[in-house]
């Protein structure tokens, strides 16, 4: 706890939240610089087809990504303002984090709202460009979430609930639900996967004929639809995308144990190593700069995922989204983005609470639970990647 | 005082009523594909004016008048100037009209009829003025509502740089008052949701007043009513979940009157097509999703805390996020039917006809596809629910409460969450492929290049498991019940636990028995039928088991006990009618026949209802503090139970004379006018029976007779605490002591024990 008691002020409630909302300004203005110098490299570099694609893309993503995650930076330095800097409404302060304290939340009806009009204005969006619906929906559901982070933050471990009675006694509760959660979790990559098989095995269609959709071989029969796997390496920018993020992301999981391993520890020592000492100054640094690193590690596979779906889109070859197989494979694979993306979500509030001095030995578990749901989304891209672009 | 609020609550419910029937009229509103302007062609510019000539300020009933439609816009150069050469080409307007009421028509060549409104053709497109006739309606009592776009086109090679613009403009008949103008649709549905918020705040502040009329103040109602907002107790979740199921069970029930009123007589016209399409898909979903799912949600939530002797869920908050994503579902559900397109796909929601899409006359409104987008927030609620009941009863049983003592209706709740939450992820993915072939265009069900079945496989793989979650539970009140009001423990306790888990395993398997006709391997069909004959098994080891309990006991007549006992007769009926359907050859006959209406509403109603009604009058005084008034109860058993079989027998009848489901109507000649009549009698008797529910739970929670911990007798941990129970639940983590006989080794493990000493020691009890 030592290493903790240099950093006081840092976890206490009295700082005000503006670090917050200077971090999330911050985010956004990191962002604007990256989309200008994009545009303006992408209007030099016209020669080196791919290239000249791959930056154009990749900075409105990452212009996107920090956009967000600057907004929702914001949203919670302003609702912890508003709220007066305290957690919960009641006595979080006080009494520290308790799953069982029968105080109320708004936040649950606050994020179901917005994720109605979110959906209701995704139609609206499609049908005629009309963005007003979806974007109060959002702007509604972060809200919920900046109000569900507030009430957290002051979770110190202190009451973690504990199961009792066989099969799980002396568990942790929130980690039975994880793995429970989990559980749906591969029923849902089930689904995808098993309705990719049936299409694939050609039960339905014509994927299964072994030929050369691209014409140096055995030629192709009519109805034969082109699939990703085929245009993987067509350019260096469908096939290095794949080969980087599978190491990006079993590289964040690494960093994020890390990171885990720092905050458990309960007499820290700064490493030795004159690289790992500057990575790992103090422990509150050794454990936010894991963590953001794990951040910066995830948002780089979605960059580059946007970057390879562009090249598919917009290759020699096109695979669009309005076939069969375009449908099934930016779908799933979408979907296992979306789960990165839930990630980096819960990876900001983590690294928001480690900037803060968040963490400690007895409430570092939080980071344990996340990682196994970081680590199911390794897993599922393990399981992704060969079966889509690789077959 | 008591008379004027409810004189003020009747004043606002007549205003709404009043307020109700231009809720209806919505020529300008509904919001299809290129009904909300030339979308395609940008946006509207007031550059362009359109000029309608030749209208009457009055019509005369079934009069024809010739008019021209207009498009001026002298601002707009042409394409390369209108120079063919140069790539003009030769395309200079468009016009769409849409009318309330009457027809409109054209020359042929020049104009087209497209999704209930008129239009330009190719050949059309190369003008800006067209004649058209318009036929008045019959009834000339009516205002008719003209939408009429215009578009100047410039002929280039895209549409940019066309600037349209529309028009309205409204016709009396001879005979019809002032003319009044139709809002837009967001405002009625926006008009709509707040005037039931407020008839909800009105009532519930009435509620809050009549406790304490001395102490009322809107700051205290305002504490009060965010107390239920925001609250994350397992008992306000769980009333919250009830009082919305059973509000929806009575919306899903008045849906089914008045279809039952169009098929009273045969070849009525009470209610269109498409309406009687619209009201069964509501009926249905609403039904399911959101009657029966929330109600069996309201016991899980009040009920099993209680009985594993918890002092709360494991995940509050999560709970009540999965309560308030199903409250909001319903606004995705309903929407259509507020700007006048309600989806009409069926609760199963079969592609192709689900995803149409683009131009085709069949394409689905907006309102079907926020549909399909309330589908997807209520599958996350009941995963996030799933997950919670799992996690608790895995983690929190009380001392005392190990697998084997856990109380039946918990394990019955245990075993309908694993299968719904294992089964929702194939519905959700389905769904969502659904979703996105809408909104972002991918093809999954594409009629020319997509897979209609696996949308079939993926809503069966979810869709069975489903309709056993919402009957499991209703397993284990009915044990709960029959066991007590016997006054003994249940028979077989064992075997019940058994066999409602093999229920849940094998409610994985049987899925294709929906999909026999859909085209289906052969060497398939024989299997699914195999298997979803065995689910006769275990079902058929519980009903022996409740009336091996009824024999060995010694009945006390109670409300809930009649509704127990009706529901092991309608439920073995229903389960007997449900054998014929695996029978392949049969199911050929019989499938999408009103045998099958029959055979789901005995299960669903005669089962699940009748259970859930049990569980109301079972378990109402603990949540109360007082009983449901045992007269009205029996009332309410008597009719429902007598018009219940006489509305869904005779359906088996109909069934199988071949009278088709999800028809609006029948012939005069096919014969099935007499029955539909007394079926259509006896389901409104039915209907108006629930009202007298509606009267005892108002009634007894003021009237009714006070109780206390354990008014009926029963022995698990739910009756050992107060009537209504605190917050937390329980003061401290009580220990169950009863092991209701179930404990007692069998014959063999004694000889056993006997013979080679083992010496089992007795496991040691509180």
């Amino acid at each position: 706890m030592s290493a903790y008691a240099t950093h006081e002020g840092k976890s206490g409630h009295e700082e005000p939240w503006m670090s917050a909302i200077a971090i999330g300004v911050g985010m956004i203005l990191l962002g604007v610089i990256i989309l200008a110098t994009s545009q303006g490299m992408h209007s030099f570099i016209h020669t080196t087809e791919g290239l000249d694609h791959a930056i154009y893309i990749g900075g409105m993503v990452a212009c996107a990504l920090l956009v967000i995650f600057g907004t929702i930076g914001i949203l919670v330095g302003l609702v912890n303002t508003a709220s007066g800097g305290g957690y919960g409404d009641d006595d979080h302060g006080e009494d520290g984090y308790d799953e069982h304290a029968h105080h109320g939340s708004w936040s649950p009806i606050i994020m179901a709202f917005g994720i109605m009009l979110f959906l209701m204005g995704f139609i609206k969006w499609n049908h005629n460009g009309d963005f007003g619906i979806l974007g109060l929906g959002l702007v509604i559901t972060f809200a919920g979430i900046a109000n569900w982070w507030r009430e957290d933050f002051g979770n110190d471990g202190k009451s973690e609930p504990i199961a009792f009675g066989e099969p799980f006694g002396g568990i942790e509760v929130r980690k039975v639900g994880m793995w429970i959660f989990l559980m749906s979790e591969v029923m849902i990559f089930g689904s995808f996967f098993s309705s990719y098989l049936r299409l694939r095995t050609g039960w339905t269609t014509h994927w299964d004929v072994k030929c050369d959709a691209f014409g140096h071989g055995t030629p192709c029969p009519d109805g034969y639809v082109v699939v990703a796997s085929e245009l993987i390496n067509e350019s260096i920018w469908t096939l290095l995308p794949g080969a980087i993020n599978t190491f990006a992301l079993i590289l964040s999981s690494f960093t994020l144990v890390t990171a885990l391993s720092h905050a458990k520890k309960i007499d820290w020592q700064k490493p030795t190593g004159k690289l790992t000492g500057w990575w790992m100054p103090d422990q509150r640094r050794a454990v936010r700069n894991n963590l953001v690193a794990t951040l910066f590690l995830g948002s780089l596979f979605l960059v580059l995922k946007l970057i390879e779906w562009d090249h598919m889109m917009n290759g020699a070859h096109p695979f669009t989204i309005d076939t069969l197989a375009g449908s099934v494979f930016y779908v799933t694979t979408g979907a296992h983005g979306f789960h990165v993306f839930v990630g980096l979500l819960v990876l900001l509030f983590f690294s928001f609470k480690a900037q803060r001095g968040g963490w400690s030995p007895d409430n570092a578990q939080s980071i344990e639970y996340f990682g196994l749901y970081w680590h199911f989304v390794d897993l599922a891209w393990v399981a992704i990647f060969p079966a889509f672009y690789l077959y | 005082m008591l008379g004027r609020k409810a004189a003020i609550l009747v004043l606002v419910a007549m205003a709404a009523l009043i307020a109700a029937p231009t809720m209806t009229s919505l020529p300008t509103g509904i919001d299809s594909m290129g009904d909300s302007g030339c979308t395609c062609h940008g946006d509207s510019s007031s550059a362009t004016t359109i000029v309608v000539e030749g209208l009457p300020e009055n019509f005369t009933a079934g009069q024809s008048y010739d008019f021209t439609l207009t498009v001026v816009n002298d601002g707009m150069a042409l394409w390369q100037d209108g120079d063919a050469e140069a790539g003009w080409n030769g395309r200079s307007g468009g016009f769409r009209v849409i009318v309330s009421e009457g027809t409109v028509t054209g020359d042929s060549t020049l104009t087209q009829e497209l999704k209930g409104g008129l239009t330009h053709t190719t050949a059309g497109n190369k003008m800006r003025s067209w004649n058209l006739t318009w036929t008045a309606p019959g009834d000339d009592s009516k205002v008719v509502e003209f939408t009429l776009l215009g578009n100047a086109v410039n002929g280039g090679d895209s549409s940019n740089g066309d600037q349209w613009n529309s028009i309205t403009t409204s016709v009396p008949g001879a005979s019809a008052g002032a003319v009044t103008s139709s809002a837009p649709p967001l405002r009625i549905l926006m008009t709509a949701i707040l005037l039931s918020v407020t008839l909800l705040v009105l009532a519930v502040m009435y509620i809050f007043y009549s406790r304490n009329p001395e102490g009322f103040s809107l700051a205290t109602f305002w504490d009060y009513l965010k107390g239920w907002l925001t609250t994350t107790d397992h008992k306000g979740i769980g009333l919250l979940y009830f009082a919305y199921g059973f509000f929806f069970f009575l919306v899903g029930g008045s849906l089914a009157m008045l279809f039952r009123i169009q098929l009273m007589f045969p070849e009525n016209d009470f209610l269109e097509y498409a309406e009687y399409n619209s009201f069964f898909t509501l009926h249905g979903t609403t039904m399911i999703f959101l009657a029966a799912m929330p109600m069996i949600a309201g016991f899980g939530n009040y009920i099993v805390p209680l009985q594993i002797g918890a002092q709360d869920l494991a995940f509050p908050r999560i709970n009540a996020l999965g309560f308030w994503f199903i409250a909001f579902s319903c606004i995705l559900i309903f929407t259509g039917v507020f700007t006048g397109e309600a989806a009409d796909i069926t609760w199963v929601m079969y592609p192709p006809y689900s995803s149409l899409t683009g131009d085709s006359i069949y394409a689905n409104s907006p309102g079907t596809v926020s549909f399909i987008a309330g589908m997807i927030m209520l599958g996350a609620s009941s995963t996030l629910s799933g997950i919670n009941f799992i996690a608790t009863i895995f983690v929190m049983r009380a001392p005392g409460v190990t697998w084997m003592k856990m109380p039946l209706f918990t394990w019955s709740f245990l075993i309908s969450m694993f299968m719904l939450y294992l089964s929702l992820p194939a519905l959700i993915v389905g769904v969502l492929f659904l979703y996105l072939d809408h909104t972002i265009g991918t093809a999954f069900f594409a009629i020319n290049a997509g897979d209609p079945i696996l949308f079939q496989h993926l809503f069966w793989f979810f869709g069975h498991p489903e309709v056993y979650v919402v009957i499991v539970p209703a397993f284990g009140i009915v044990s709960e019940v029959l066991a007590t009001s016997a006054r003994r423990s249940i028979f077989g306790y064992k075997s019940m636990v058994y066999a409602m888990a093999g229920i849940g395993i094998l409610g994985f398997v049987v899925w294709g028995h929906h999909m026999l006709t859909s085209g289906m391997d052969p060497t398939l069909r024989v299997v699914m039928m195999a298997t979803t004959m065995l689910v006769a098994i275990p079902t058929g080891i519980k009903i022996f088991n409740w009336l091996a309990t009824l024999w060995g006991g010694a009945l006390v007549f109670k409300t809930h006990t009649l509704w127990a006992l009706g529901f092991v007769i309608t439920f073995t009926l229903g389960g007997i009618s449900g054998m014929f359907f695996p029978v392949v050859g049969l199911d050929m006959q019989f499938h999408d026949t009103y045998f099958v209406v029959a055979h789901f509403h005995y299960v669903l109603i005669g089962g699940t209802v009748f259970g859930l009604f049990a569980g109301l009058y079972y378990w109402y005084p603990k949540a109360f503090g007082r009983k449901l008034s045992e007269r009205l109860g029996v009332i309410h058993f008597l009719i429902s139970f007598i018009a219940y079989n006489a509305a869904f027998w005779p359906m088996h009848v109909v069934g199988t004379m071949g009278m088709p489901r999800r028809t609006h109507t029948y012939s005069v000649e096919s014969g099935y006018a007499s029955l539909n009549y007394s079926i259509s009698v006896a389901s409104f008797i039915f209907g108006l029976a629930q009202l007298i529910l509606v009267w005892n739970l108002v009634y007894s929670s003021k009237k009714g007779e006070k109780i206390g911990e354990d008014p009926w007798g029963g022995w698990s941990l739910e009756w050992t605490t107060a009537s209504p129970p605190p917050t937390p639940s329980f003061a401290e983590i009580p220990t169950q002591g009863d092991d209701n006989e179930h404990e007692e080794r069998g014959w063999l493990t004694r000889m056993a024990a006997k013979l080679w000493g083992l010496g089992m020691k007795k496991e040691v009890r509180h």
